[in-house]
């Protein structure tokens, strides 16, 4: 009878407040990313925003209270860079600035679901690798059931892709990717004023007003791609390969922000001494202070967990701090969501994610995502996660 | 818990150079039991004791090297894999090949043999691909690329492939070459006929002691085979049954669907813990599997995620988030694949007369921030302190 009646008190509850209007997180460790961490505090988030972070908050009467005993709290995690949740990310075509990914995004992508299991809150869509003037990205959160409900910046930046196809030398590709930057200048001005959607996007990129997202599959193309955007007034930003480390100094110089190869652990051959020597992609550019971001990989085990890639930095030197930075704030501010994303402060949107654990810890698990104040998983009505994985004793 | 004996030094006395003490380390010494500060004694490649770490003041068998507090576990055991085997790891003109030996292909100044090493993997079962429905003889070697014959043993297993791997994008044979594309079998029914035409003629010929089918019909070399299909696994122990084989098998991700039938029969399963990639035939996966099996009586060892010779330490990790304990998980991939290569005399775990295989960490091993720092191999250190390159 008692048990009923809480379940009764809870559905009115729900039906009151369908929204959720006031959440507050209480007595949870708290790793705000933008400063020190906290210590049995509780975080309060009121119409989608954080309204107050820190110890001794008082919890508003109407807040639903999620008890963060024993567990940690850390900003959503941000995926800078990804071609996954799309039907096929690479256009035949090697020039199509005109396409975006708002048009290939599937929302019921198994994906976009395992994104919050991973406590990933937002994430840039963008057409893949493959395709020299690849189209439009989108920052999107994985919540919804269209793409339009999903969406945080429709069409956020532009992909470049340094990488020649095969059979095609790297002098061609740079000579036709010139040419169709120079091409399209040409037509602006000389069509000005007459409205062409197909034109639109390649506008905006050769006025800056849309970043470049320039994929350099090797150290040698970031000089590459230095010089288009000079010779072209095109603001960039680098998608590095996994050698990308190796033009830190150069990226630094420019003060370029960079997404780092999702092999962040690779070899290379030391021909001198005929020995496999293991290479690491994120250290060089933290120590050249360059802003970077991990990416995680579509296909390798663990490696497709922001989490993991953070861990296997501070295996190979980095920070906690450096490390966590590059999951949550360093990809907002690369997207241009850095004063509404990535950190735990006061008016800043309610992406949170709280864990059984330490972020870097492979034990711990995610326990409760909240996006714009809303609770959109939680572990223990995660059933598809529960079917899979019952631990026999 | 085992006991931990004291180590007893002081009397030992021998040439400095071939004796050695790694002390102040903590030790997993690969059957569960762990050392907070140990020591391990090493003589001429083998050890000699491991133990509590001793007052090093009166010691004057060798070189004392300490480790500062470092994390030493068994070197790792990888228990399936084509680690080394330059050049193509199938035989592509014969379905039917007990008596190749994957040795013949063995490289081991190979790159991937490199990675593996320096990623702590010591010692490896090397075998053929899953291309044939019998692909030839698996060995175990050390990693190690320098020093004597990386040989551990020769005739560790014979082994098969079942399910569509052997006959998918096989046609009718035609035209004179042969090639992987142009012979039998090219169903799955068709895979497990050659199987047993090659046993059942196998039998019936006249005995000889180079033949490898007949030595696995005496149950003198066990049959590995390649299977994640529960169908597939279903097959290979009604053929193993009909001529009384010794199975183990690999790969095996729906193996939690037979449990009991593994269980009781102990038959041992060297796990892929991972998801197919979508191109392959869909499988029931589940994240589970290792606990079910390892804590349900099914001999379990665990295999990195994919062909690469990294992720034997990722396997560790995950196996433990997925709620297997760091010693369960951490024994799934020394001493249990060991046994299971019936190799444990030699290597497995840190004890006396063992291997001096071991690997030098920063942090416990089921931790993803934790670092290879130094891999010894036989008594020499093939990564870190002063490797001898």
């Amino acid at each position: 009878m008692k048990s009923l009646w809480i379940a009764l008190t809870a559905l009115l509850a729900v039906g009151a407040a369908p929204e959720d209007a006031v959440v507050a997180i209480k007595n949870a460790r708290v790793i705000p990313v933008n400063g020190p961490e906290l210590e049995s505090a509780t975080i309060i988030v009121r119409n989608g925003k954080i309204d107050a972070v820190g110890k001794d908050l008082e919890i508003p009467w109407d807040a639903r209270v999620i008890d963060g005993t024993k567990k940690v709290v850390i900003p959503g995690l941000v995926e800078a860079h990804t071609s996954r949740g799309t039907d096929r990310p690479n256009e035949r075509l090697s020039s199509v600035p005109f396409v975006s990914t708002f048009d290939s995004i599937n929302p019921v992508d198994q994906y976009f679901e395992e994104c919050l299991r991973q406590g990933i809150t937002t994430l840039c869509v963008m057409p893949g690798n493959d395709t020299m003037i690849g189209g439009q990205g989108c920052v999107v959160r994985p919540t919804g059931v269209t793409t339009e409900s999903m969406m945080v910046v429709k069409n956020v930046g532009m992909k470049l892709s340094l990488r020649p196809k095969a059979g095609v030398s790297r002098m061609a590709h740079m000579a036709a990717l010139r040419k169709e930057l120079s091409d399209a200048a040409e037509s602006i001005k000389e069509k000005k004023g007459e409205p062409d959607p197909r034109r639109e996007s390649m506008s905006k990129l050769l006025k800056g007003l849309m970043p470049a997202f320039v994929y350099c599959p090797t150290a040698s193309d970031v000089h590459r791609a230095i010089e288009l955007s000079e010779s072209h007034g095109l603001k960039i930003k680098l998608v590095l390969g996994r050698d990308g480390w190796k033009a830190a100094a150069e990226i630094a110089k420019k003060n370029l922000e960079v997404i780092l190869d999702p092999d962040l652990e690779y070899w290379e051959t030391d021909e001198s001494r005929h020995e496999e020597v293991r290479r690491f992609g994120a250290l060089a550019p933290a120590k050249a202070g360059v802003k970077f971001a991990l990416q995680t990989d579509g296909q390798a085990y663990g490696s497709s967990y922001l989490w993991y890639q953070a861990a296997v930095a501070v295996r190979n030197g980095l920070t906690r701090a450096e490390a966590l930075r590059a999951i949550t704030l360093a990809p907002a501010e690369i997207l241009g969501l850095g004063s509404r994303l990535g950190s735990i402060e006061k008016g800043k949107d309610g992406n949170l994610v709280v864990l059984t654990g330490d972020p870097l810890d492979s034990q711990s698990w995610v326990e409760t995502v909240l996006i714009d104040g809303k609770v959109v998983y939680e572990r223990s009505k995660d059933e598809k996660l529960k079917r899979i994985l019952e631990v026999k004793k | 818990m085992i006991a931990v004996a004291l180590l007893v030094l002081l009397a030992q006395a021998a040439p400095a150079d071939e004796e050695f003490l790694l002390t102040n380390a903590r030790i997993y010494t690969g059957t569960g039991a762990v050392i907070e500060k140990g020591a391990i004694q090493i003589r001429n490649g083998r050890i000699v004791t491991v133990g509590e770490a001793p007052e090093t003041s009166g010691y004057h068998g060798g070189r004392i090297i300490s480790l500062d507090g470092k994390t030493v576990i068994p070197g790792l055991v990888l228990g399936a894999s084509a680690l080394g085997v330059v050049g193509n790891a199938n035989e592509d003109g014969e379905e039917i090949a007990p008596d190749f030996r994957v040795l013949d292909s063995y490289d081991r100044s190979s790159v991937d043999v490199s990675r593996a090493r320096q990623n702590g993997i010591t010692t490896a079962l090397i075998e053929p691909g899953n291309r044939g429905v019998i692909g030839g003889i698996g060995t175990v070697v050390k990693t190690s690329d320098r020093g004597g014959s990386p040989l551990v043993f020769e005739m560790a297993l014979l082994k098969a492939a079942m399910g569509l791997a052997p006959a998918a994008g096989n046609s009718a044979p035609r035209g004179t070459s042969a090639s992987f594309f142009t012979r039998r079998p090219t169903t799955r029914m068709g895979v497990a006929w050659e199987f047993k035409k090659a046993f059942a003629d196998a039998g019936r010929r006249e005995k000889s002691e180079t033949s490898t089918l007949q030595k696995a019909l005496a149950r003198r070399v066990p049959l590995r085979v390649s299977a994640s299909r529960v169908t597939d696994l279903d097959t290979a122990i009604q053929l193993a049954d009909e001529f009384h084989l010794t199975l183990t098998f690999e790969e095996a991700q729906e193996a939690y669907k037979r449990v009991d039938v593994l269980a009781g029969r102990k038959i041992p399963i060297f796990l892929r813990p991972v998801a197919p990639p979508p191109s392959q035939e869909p499988q029931e996966y589940r994240l589970d599997t290792f606990t079910t099996l390892a804590r349900g009586g099914v001999p379990t060892a665990l295999l990195p995620a994919t062909d690469k010779p990294d992720g034997l330490l990722a396997a560790i990790s995950f196996a433990v988030r997925h709620g297997a304990t760091p010693e369960e998980a951490l024994r799934a991939v020394t001493l249990t694949p060991a046994e299971l290569l019936d190799v444990a005399d030699r290597v497995g775990s840190l004890a006396p007369k063992k291997d001096a295989d071991l690997v030098v960490l920063s942090g416990p091993p089921h931790e993803i921030t934790t670092r290879v720092e130094k891999v010894m191999i036989d008594g020499r250190w093939i990564l870190g302190e002063r490797a001898e390159r």
